[in-house]
């Protein structure tokens, strides 16, 4: 029978199906408008909703934080994760490889909460990094309840899966070519501009677009290490609901960021496969 | 590629010694390459040829011994500051770049402008004959012209030495051939010292100067293609070769430089073997000489099994003393021997020679 075959997506159809649902309601809901005094929407179908967060302030500039932020942080995550990632796939002493994996594993094992506390005992104003500059007579720092500590949390959150990812492109790179670079003269650092690191073009930037992804949808984070201050698209859809009550209108919201966020991603995809034909395969 | 050639350089390697947690990859390797000559390093996987080769080129840290071209010591260069230019067994061209940007990268790092580098690309291009594939990306060639590319690249920057890892492994058999005659002719109007890493014998007699057998770690015989070939100085380097034959042997009486060597009944008589020490009678199929039986001199046997080679019969018999060896035949267009017949056996005493055992 054909029909069997099908039968074993139906768990899959139906998990896919209510996750639909959800999101139906939810445009469908920011169409409404909330009904005073309730969790309740009513009709008729209207655009007030998507208007009034257009012309909100605070929308705007949490949409510009949010991408400035999410830059920011992947750049970073980008700039310390990419020697982690060729220290795991080229180094040859075993250990310095497992100490590099050991330490992105317990990242990526740690729950977010955990993690966002350490990050308060470290980079407190108390903590111990401004105890240890006080100790020594330097100025200290604020490096927490600002953008500063949202950055340091989110990057340290990002760094596993950019390393990881990354890791799994530059293992496709032959040694025999980094090899072959420099018997025809290339020092290790030219080595690593004219061949490593144009031929891992395509995996840098799929690793930096899961980072962006997951820098643009931070939560946590900014949230226990922002003190307040750092405006985040999560976080403002978030009070947003437990301020205004208002369904609908943070619907709107939240369905214009992930239209933004999928536009920013959308880009990040195209420049991914445009550098695949353009670096790793030639001119096909 | 015009007035300035490469000169030929000489290569020695003198006590060479690498292992790998506490297995020698090579023991006590010494060669020496006269300049412009071509060396076939030749073994079976893992008897250190590969490792030899990395040493000269940087990428293996030898852990004693003494590598240098024209007198000047290498080991002390790290891999990009020794001119030595290696073919990668799969050529390793850069993906991201045109054939033109490949052939042009050891002149780029070596600090060449444009205008002095692109002469020389062009000369390196017409010389391994893929100038109209200048544009073109790796991915967008066959193997052969890979090949080339990788060729030119190593040329263009004027190598001392130039290195070749089992370059013709990735090419079809009628290709290579062709290929092996083209570079041998190339490296020889050149005159560029080379060394060769391969395990197939046939390529190494055809390409060589010289050829080095390897055997775990070490060279069993260095020497000329025909010598190496005609009078293989161990029982490894033989069978290498392709000998059939390896008969143990009891030595009769001497006559200035030949003795007599006794396989049972069958005789022979060859040069004294180079070193003491037991020996074994090296017999190639084609020095067993099959004549119909009953003739005088011979010894007779029987033939036990038989098969065709095209142009020739391969043969096994069996000695009425119990020996039995492979006799190959020049077929003329006759049936082949029937298994079963009698036969006389008789060995060619040129085509024989006392191996090391």
């Amino acid at each position: 029978m054909r029909a069997r075959p099908y039968l074993l997506l139906l768990p899959a159809l139906l998990a896919l199906g209510l996750f639909a649902a959800a999101f139906l309601s939810f445009v469908t809901i920011s169409f409404e408008t909330a009904t005073p005094g309730t969790i309740l929407t009513h009709g008729p179908p209207t655009l007030a909703n998507y208007r009034s967060v257009l012309a909100s302030p605070l929308a705007r500039s949490t949409a510009l934080d949010t991408l400035r932020l999410a830059a920011l942080m992947t750049v970073l995550t980008a700039v310390l994760g990419y020697p982690l990632a060729y220290v795991l796939a080229r180094s040859t002493s075993r250990w310095k490889r497992r100490l590099v994996l050991f330490g992105l594993i317990v990242t990526f094992l740690s729950g977010g909460v955990t993690r966002a506390y350490a990050w308060l005992i470290i980079l407190g104003n108390r903590g111990l990094i401004n105890q240890m500059l006080a100790a020594l007579g330097l100025p200290t720092f604020r490096l927490v309840h600002n953008e500063t500590g949202v950055v340091i949390g989110v990057v340290h959150f990002l760094l596993p899966f950019f390393v990881l990812t990354l890791l799994a492109a530059l293992k496709n790179i032959p040694l025999s070519l980094e090899e072959c670079a420099r018997n025809l003269g290339a020092s290790r650092w030219r080595v690593f501009w004219h061949v490593v690191l144009p031929l891992s073009i395509p995996g840098l930037v799929s690793a930096a677009s899961l980072s962006f992804a997951g820098a643009l949808s931070a939560f946590l984070f900014p949230e226990l290490l922002g003190g307040g201050r750092v405006h985040m698209a999560s976080n403002v859809i978030f009070e947003t609901i437990l301020t205004d009550f208002n369904l609908p209108r943070v619907a709107a919201m939240a369905g214009l960021f992930l239209v933004l966020a999928l536009v920013a991603l959308g880009l990040l995809g195209a420049l991914e496969r445009r550098s695949a034909r353009l670096w790793a395969g030639g001119a096909r | 590629m015009g007035a300035d050639q490469p000169r030929g350089c000489k290569l020695e390697v003198e006590g060479l010694a690498k292992s790998y947690g506490g297995v020698a990859a090579i023991a006590d390797v010494t060669l020496a390459v006269p300049p412009g000559a071509l060396i076939t390093l030749l073994g079976p996987s893992g008897c250190g040829k590969t490792t030899l080769m990395r040493s000269i080129a940087g990428f293996v840290v030898p852990d004693r011994g003494r590598i240098a071209v024209d007198g000047r010591d290498l080991l002390a260069l790290p891999p990009e500051r020794r001119s030595t230019a290696m073919l990668f067994q799969n050529y390793s061209l850069f993906p991201h770049m045109t054939v033109e940007a490949n052939v042009g990268f050891g002149l780029r790092m070596r600090g060449l402008r444009r205008a002095e580098a692109a002469p020389r690309i062009a000369d390196a291009l017409r010389l391994t004959r893929i100038a109209e594939l200048a544009g073109r990306y790796p991915g967008q060639l066959s193997g052969g012209q890979q090949q080339r590319v990788a060729l030119a690249r190593a040329l263009v920057t004027r190598p001392d030495i130039l290195l070749l890892d089992e370059p013709f492994g990735a090419l079809d058999q009628n290709l290579r051939e062709q290929v092996q005659i083209e570079l041998r002719k190339l490296q020889q109007s050149l005159g560029i010292t080379t060394l060769v890493v391969t395990h197939d014998q046939l390529e190494a007699l055809t390409l060589s100067d010289l050829v080095a057998v390897m055997n775990a770690g070490r060279i069993e015989q260095i020497a000329p293609p025909v010598e190496i070939y005609d009078r293989p100085a161990t029982a490894f380097v033989a069978r290498f070769m392709g000998v059939e034959n390896l008969l143990p042997v009891a030595l009769g009486s001497r006559d200035g430089a030949t003795v007599r060597a006794s396989a049972g009944k069958l005789e022979a008589t060859v040069s004294l073997p180079r070193e003491a020490g037991p020996s074994l009678l090296a017999v190639r199929a084609d020095a067993v000489q099959l004549q119909d039986a009953a003739q005088s001199g011979a010894v007779s046997a029987r033939i036990s099994f038989a098969t065709n080679r095209g142009p020739s019969a391969l043969y096994e018999v069996t000695t009425d003393d119990g020996q039995t060896l492979q006799a190959s035949e020049e077929r003329r267009g006759a049936a082949l021997r029937a298994v079963g017949t009698k036969v006389g056996v008789r060995l060619r005493d040129e085509s024989c020679c006392l191996v090391k055992a």
